[in-house]
């Protein structure tokens, strides 16, 4: 127990860093945010220089076989960065087929998630609150060889750029099965909301009689289903343990140049005991991603740590990214209140990851139910 | 060893220490200290410290003692994964600790900078628990700067004569030896004026005096030198280089503390929550919410220990989790006392005396106690300080003395 990387890991970080700065920061970032996704080439270069998005799936779909653990070492990397384009969804619905999805769903969609020629998402989330697979409201009614989905799904990331969403969706004695759906079916609705955070899309989608193909019929495995949310949960903590250690780095940056009262403000104690602070909070933090991260490598969860550590990650991760970006802002002064400065796109990344895919308390209950206090 | 595929009766723990595998190390260990238990602490004082002497005595002599000492000082000499196996057994095996600090905190000085005749003089009987060492250094007028510490040493042929005061003395009113940093420099110094010296706490001129804690205990007290004698060999290292040889420490004792820690709050935790259960608690979400707050982060502290133990075997290095650690536990036990003591309500304001106290007062008297946590062997203050400046990089403040 206890991750360290091996060298081939801390070049993938090392590259993949390297390639966002080059690509996906300052007016790149900017230019981004404003047209709504990435640069194509940037995708396309990410796809085939580097294998990002294939980079957790298996070689016999055309990725390159690696495990969570490397997949999150380039999620702290996009969330570092702040990268705009629809990276993390993509790759959870890639980690959704392989947890739950038949050969045939497999072999339909892995290769051209692998290559980058597919966006696509997850559709989980029906109300502002809660995350998870119980309690869902979207319906699949069988018609013929495919099935078809009524409901509403919100806050889906990348909703409205998807090629491809995969839909949780429950028959009608309420087991749930994923279904994929094409972006553009008939009968779909896609609204994007204006969220606060500029970095990210979000969509509500309304289904209404939606042609979807099954993944994994309902009932058929809900530990794989389960799966599917502490994977998602483990990929949100990795772009937020980015995105805090990056804030950090900012807060810490500035404190040794800015100069006020004839020295640099770093050597005031209430600023560095401000900066030690932010530091315990993202080593701690890093300590709960690192856990969930290798059990969710270890394999299937038959007896639930992978969800308790899950829970647990997304809990503390959280409200570490938001406090972080907070403090990050403060140790800034004025500057920060600007929107020319990237510090409040942090604290709009961190609020809304903290928000999405269960808030804080939503998390701290299921940790509390699940450990039995 | 295995002899004909048992386990042989009475491995000395020498022989132990070099076993091919780990659950072969943890059996011996296992049995040794189930073997010899020496049963529940008395109540008394005098009875409970002989028993604990007796105790450590058998550890040493069945040589088990000093897990991560060197196997030339009396130690086992055990790599970092052995240690942590020996510690688990050890927390399970609820059997009493060393006595003083002597023993992780001057030991490693003197094994690397102490004369041959001194590790021989002192090595041994402190490990085995027939000397207990305390440690002087803070001083009423010097805690956090404790370079400005004002206990002087005037040399006077092969003796120095000492004069002065120091307090927060954990456990002098049963230690046998005190190691003190005094002024040996004149007295704008400062840490290139100080020396090492080690002195019984019977010598003649030696005072100690037990202060009462805010628990009531006497955990710590004042020792008084008043023109006190000491020979020369008792100097550890040169004369005004006592400051640079004060902080040694043995390889990885901290993360290995840091393990021991995370688990034995684990425990706590684990009681507070049956305890919480047992008065119907946990049916007040506000509690619930507490506690679960608990509960994540004693599971994030050991994580954190998790890496520490990882980076060691791997790099050899603790890595940054080790860093925060201490302060992360320091809160988290003042935290789970209050916890404790605000889910008893006014019940939890009994203290251990009366027979209405709850679990004898130990959440009421934790939650004192645990006020140290974030003051001694460095304030949270000058640790953030230290963290800021050595971690991050942070400037130091230029109007604090070097």
């Amino acid at each position: 127990m206890g991750l360290t990387f091996s060298d081939v890991q801390l070049d993938l970080r090392a590259v993949v860093r390297s390639f966002l700065a080059e690509t996906a920061e300052g007016a790149d970032r900017r230019q981004a945010m404003a047209t709504g996704g990435p640069e194509p080439r940037a995708w396309t270069r990410m796809a085939n220089e580097l294998g990002l998005q294939g980079l957790a799936i298996p070689e016999e779909y055309g990725g390159s076989g690696g495990s969570f653990v490397d997949l999150a070492i380039v999620l702290e990397e996009t969330g570092r960065s702040l990268l705009v384009a629809p990276y993390l969804p993509t790759v959870l619905a890639g980690q959704a087929l392989l947890a739950v999805g038949d050969e045939r769903a497999r072999a339909r969609w892995l290769p051209a998630v692998a290559d980058g020629a597919v966006v696509a998402t997850v559709a989980l989330t029906e109300d502002s609150h809660r995350f998870g697979v119980d309690g869902l409201r979207v319906r699949a009614r069988r018609a013929g060889d495919h099935w078809l989905l009524t409901g509403a799904k919100q806050f889906v990331i990348d909703g409205g750029a998807a090629d491809l969403v995969l839909v949780a969706a429950c028959d009608d004695t309420g087991a749930v099965g994923l279904f994929a759906v094409e972006g553009n079916s008939d009968g779909l609705v896609r609204r994007n909301l204006e969220g606060v955070d500029p970095t990210r899309r979000l969509s509500h989608l309304d289904f209404t009689d939606v042609a979807a193909v099954s993944v994994s019929d309902p009932g058929v495995d809900p530990v794989g289903l389960q799966r599917i949310v502490d994977v998602t949960l483990g990929a949100i903590v990795a772009e937020q343990l980015g995105g805090a250690q990056r804030c950090l780095d900012m807060a810490v940056e500035y404190a040794k140049t800015r100069v006020q009262f004839g020295r640099p403000i770093g050597s005031f104690q209430a600023v560095k005991h401000s900066c030690a602070d932010m530091w315990l909070q993202v080593e701690a933090a890093r300590s709960a991603a690192h856990h969930l991260w290798e059990t969710i490598d270890a394999g299937a969860d038959g007896d639930g740590e992978t969800t308790v550590a899950a829970a647990l990650a997304k809990e503390f991760c959280s409200r570490a990214y938001t406090d972080v970006a907070k403090r990050n802002i403060q140790i800034h002064g004025g500057i920060a209140i600007t929107w020319e400065h990237d510090a409040h796109l942090y604290l709009k990344r961190a609020k809304s990851s903290e928000l999405l895919c269960g808030s804080p308390d939503h998390h701290r209950r299921r940790v509390a139910d699940l450990v039995g206090i | 060893m295995r002899i004909n595929g048992t386990t042989e009766p009475t491995v000395h723990g020498s022989a132990a220490a070099d076993v091919e595998s780990d659950d072969e190390f943890r059996e011996i260990v296992r049995a040794f200290l189930t073997r010899n238990h020496p049963g529940p602490p008395p109540h008394a004082r005098d009875e409970k410290l002989e028993w604990q002497k007796s105790w450590l005595a058998t550890l040493f002599d069945g040589g088990f003692a000093g897990p991560n000492w060197p196997r030339e000082h009396g130690g086992m000499g055990l790599s970092f994964p052995r240690q942590l196996v020996y510690q688990e057994e050890y927390a399970r095996a609820k059997v009493p600790g060393p006595l003083g600090n002597g023993v992780g905190i001057a030991a490693p000085t003197i094994m690397k900078y102490g004369t041959d005749e001194q590790r021989r003089r002192f090595l041994a009987p402190m490990l085995r628990g027939d000397r207990v060492w305390c440690q002087g250094f803070s001083e009423p007028e010097a805690g956090s700067d404790l370079p400005s510490l004002r206990t002087t040493a005037r040399r006077v042929g092969d003796e120095y004569v000492v004069t002065g005061q120091k307090v927060w003395t954990s456990h002098a009113d049963h230690s046998d030896v005190i190691y003190a940093l005094v002024r040996t420099g004149d007295a704008a110094s400062r840490q290139r004026g100080i020396t090492y010296l080690v002195v019984d706490l019977e010598t003649p001129g030696v005072t100690v005096r037990p202060l009462a804690d805010l628990a009531g205990g006497t955990t710590f007290s004042e020792v008084f030198f008043e023109d006190v004698r000491v020979p020369v060999a008792n100097r550890l290292g040169e004369e005004n280089g006592g400051w640079r040889i004060a902080r040694t420490s043995l390889g990885n004792e901290r993360a290995a503390s840091a393990l021991k820690s995370s688990a034995m709050y684990r425990r706590v935790l684990d009681e507070l929550l049956a305890l919480a259960r047992e008065r119907g608690a946990t049916d007040d979400p506000l509690v619930r919410d507490r506690l679960t707050d608990l509960e994540i982060r004693v599971r994030i502290l050991q994580y954190g220990a998790e890496r520490t133990s990882a980076s060691i075997i791997h790099t050899g290095e603790p890595g940054p989790s080790a860093s925060g650690a201490r302060m992360q536990l320091a809160k988290f036990e003042q935290d789970i006392h209050e916890v404790a003591v605000d889910l008893l309500g006014a019940d939890g304001l009994i203290t251990k005396g009366s027979p209405e106290a709850v679990q004898r007062g130990r959440w009421l008297t934790g939650f004192l106690r645990t006020r140290a946590s974030t003051i001694g062997t460095g304030t949270t203050e000058i640790q953030r300080n230290t963290l800021a400046e050595q971690v991050l990089g942070l400037p130091r403040d230029p109007s604090m003395p070097s």
